[in-house]
């Protein structure tokens, strides 16, 4: 193995992204924790030198869809995503700014009106229901449904902003 | 994840992901962790495998690109399965010249026709002369009798019909292993009961034991299992009780055995659900190559393929190597690897497994009514097997001891009628929170009904968004009729259930 080469750096740089990858592919989270694993592993197999971080981000998003395609093909299913190649791009022109994707969310999440980070919060922090989140807050499924609706929409817009003013383009 | 993403939004699929990350703690320091111990290990496996391999030698091209073709260290495997598959060869080769000589001893002695297929290793050994097969063949047309006194015959004898019989096409290679050993004096295996056949129509058994397998035969309610013993379920699911109460349903094939008379049990198709609440001692169950002690609970256990099985714990604990589930924990192996434990959540699950819709409730607590004691309710009268509340404000009241914690999945249930009214309502008495918690509750009148829901869906009176948490204890139960002079309630029996499919 080359020197230069530090498994631990690299899981903990760029794991997050290559489980966000993933599951934009189209593999559910318990699928997208062992493929996240596997990418990892092979690239420890094969060692390279983290030159260029855009170019590392690259490539391991190339070892984690082969293992996801090959996962397909063993499965003998199709994936969900109908054009996968249109994912990448996605990413790439993200790699173009100063901040990652999550960096920007989370500055977005804080923008957000109470009652939507409430019920963001408790939709993906603590995996409720609309329904369950109605009952909680005193309001209609429908309502909650909505306003997860506006609450997302904002933060894609917050998210592009952020990104291209950080310089580059979501 | 969300229902209301169009999937083939890729941003929306990208915002979501990264919203698992950054509020659902996804992808964190506990994925981390993982790939860095598999990382750790598959180097450390690296190591020990080029330490075996010794130090590596200078070589010429040419031997390099030999080692490439077959990996040092691995290339004795090759050899000694090559070996086999030519000894093997030789054998069939051998076998298929055999029949050769048949026609000759069924020209010489015609009415000797049936013990032919028999006569085959006897042949082997004497081949040439032909009087010898002719004395032979009436001495062996028992194929059901394995003679006792020389082990080594048994052989020949087992594995001719395997070969010649189209009855018996298969058999699988751990009797084959069990064929080779001497019987043993009395009984070959360990002759324990292990359990009874509770309910499963399509229930299936054979035994796996020294005397080499039997064929499946079909089951009978009330039928005892025997250690050793393989069952499959062909439709549907089957229960089966163990001695020490331990209740297993299942709906693939399992084989149970025994050793030092305590029972254990090899899963090898599909699902399992065990409830061993009242036995003493935890029960080892194997799954392909993983292991697991379930000691006093509920759990349910599926093998999706040899590589991937899921343990859920929906009360006590599985243990498997040092890794602990409790109640409400799931966890999946791949290939040996475990992955994160995840809280189980039960609609879930039954929506993913049939299985799991099916599983019968588990009694907590019963009282019938017809079999209680005079003084049994605090409130309310008794009447021919009955409870009875007369209105107005009538109630029927039943303190139970000890407290009974409450636990997710927990239901309510009783048969009850109601004249000359329609609606009533029901509560139960929490003593940490201080709070009765309660259900009103409309019926059609005069008609007996059996009433069933959760308990998780009872709030105090006026405060309908407050349920009860987890860790709290359950006192009495309490049936109360509104105001209406003329109206009773009755009430035949009352049973606190807990429904694994309805576990959050």
């Amino acid at each position: 193995m080359k020197s230069s080469f530090d498994l631990s750096a690299l899981v903990k740089k760029y794991q997050k992204e290559i489980w966000m990858y993933l599951r934009v592919l189209g593999c559910d989270q318990a699928s997208a924790d062992d493929l996240t694993q596997e990418t990892f592993l092979e690239v420890m197999r094969r060692p390279f030198d983290d030159y260029d971080p855009k170019a590392t981000g690259a490539y391991l998003r190339r070892v984690a869809k082969n293992r996801f395609l090959m996962g397909i093909r063993q499965a003998k299913s199709r994936p969900s995503v109908s054009s996968l190649d249109a994912i990448d791009p996605v990413f790439e022109k993200n790699d173009q700014s100063q901040l990652t994707y999550l960096e920007a969310l989370r500055g977005c999440l804080d923008k957000l009106p109470d009652r939507m980070a409430q019920i963001m919060t408790a939709r993906f922090q603590k995996g409720k229901k609309s329904r369950e989140i109605a009952l909680e807050l005193g309001l209609k499924e429908d309502h909650v449904n909505t306003i997860t609706y506006r609450a997302k929409d904002k933060l894609k817009d917050c998210v592009k902003t952020t990104l291209e003013d950080a310089g580059g383009e979501a | 994840m969300s229902d209301e993403t169009d999937p083939k939004d890729i941003e929306d699929r990208l915002l979501e992901a990264a919203l698992e990350v950054t509020l659902g703690q996804q992808a964190g320091d506990a994925l981390e962790q993982r790939i860095l111990e598999a990382a750790a290990l598959e180097q450390a496996r690296a190591q020990s495998l080029q330490k075996k391999a010794g130090p590596p030698k200078k070589s010429s091209p040419k031997s390099k690109r030999r080692r490439r073709a077959a990996p040092e260290g691995r290339s004795w495997p090759y050899l000694l399965g090559a070996i086999i598959l030519l000894a093997v060869g030789a054998m069939i080769v051998s076998q298929s010249s055999s029949p050769k000589p048949d026609p000759a001893p069924k020209k010489v002695t015609p009415p000797a026709k049936r013990p032919e297929k028999k006569d085959e290793p006897e042949k082997k050994a004497v081949p040439e002369k032909k009087p010898a097969p002719v004395k032979k063949t009436p001495k062996q047309p028992e194929p059901k009798d394995p003679p006792k006194d020389d082990p080594f015959k048994t052989k020949p004898i087992k594995k001719t019909p395997s070969k010649t019989d189209p009855e018996t096409p298969d058999i699988d290679p751990i009797p084959k292993k069990e064929q080779g050993l001497p019987p043993t004096q009395g009984p070959e295996e360990e002759l324990v009961i292990m359990a009874s056949v509770q309910s499963g129509k399509r229930l299936q058994w054979k035994t796996l034991g020294q005397k080499g397998e039997t064929s499946w035969q079909t089951m009978k309610l009330g039928q005892n299992i025997y250690s050793n013993t393989q069952l499959r379920v062909q439709s549907g699911q089957a229960t089966v009780t163990l001695k020490d109460g331990t209740a297993i349903q299942f709906d693939g094939q399992l084989t149970l055995s025994a050793k030092d008379k305590m029972p254990r049990i090899n899963l090898e198709k599909k699902s399992l659900h065990i409830e061993n609440g009242r036995a003493k001692a935890a029960l080892p169950v194997t799954i392909g190559t993983q292991q697991a002690l379930l000691s006093q609970g509920n759990f349910f256990i599926h093998r999706q393929s040899k590589q991937r099985v899921l343990f859920c714990c929906l009360d006590g604990q599985i243990q498997s190597g040092d890794l602990k589930l409790t109640p409400g924990q799931s966890l999946e192996f791949r290939s040996g690897r475990p992955g994160k434990k995840k809280a189980i959540n039960g609609p879930l699950l039954a929506k993913k497994y049939r299985f799991f819709r099916g599983l019968k409730a588990q009694v907590l607590w019963r009282h019938d009514f017809a079999k209680s004691k005079p003084d049994a309710l605090t409130e309310g009268e008794l009447r021919q097997g009955k409870a009875l509340a007369r209105g107005p404000a009538g109630s029927i009241k039943l303190v139970w001891n000890p407290d009974i914690p409450y636990s997710p999945g927990m239901t309510v249930r009783f048969r009850a009628r109601l004249t000359n009214m329609r609606s009533f309502y029901f509560q139960i008495w929490a003593p940490e929170l201080q709070k009765n918690w309660r259900r009103d509750l409309m019926i059609a009148k005069k008609q007996w009904l059996t009433l069933e829901f959760p308990i998780e869906n009872l709030h105090p009176f006026k405060e309908e968004k407050v349920f009860i948490q987890k860790g709290a204890t359950l006192r009495n139960i309490h049936f109360k009729l509104t105001d209406k002079e003329n109206a009773v309630l009755e009430i035949e029996w009352v049973e606190l259930l807990r429904r694994p499919a309805l576990i959050r």
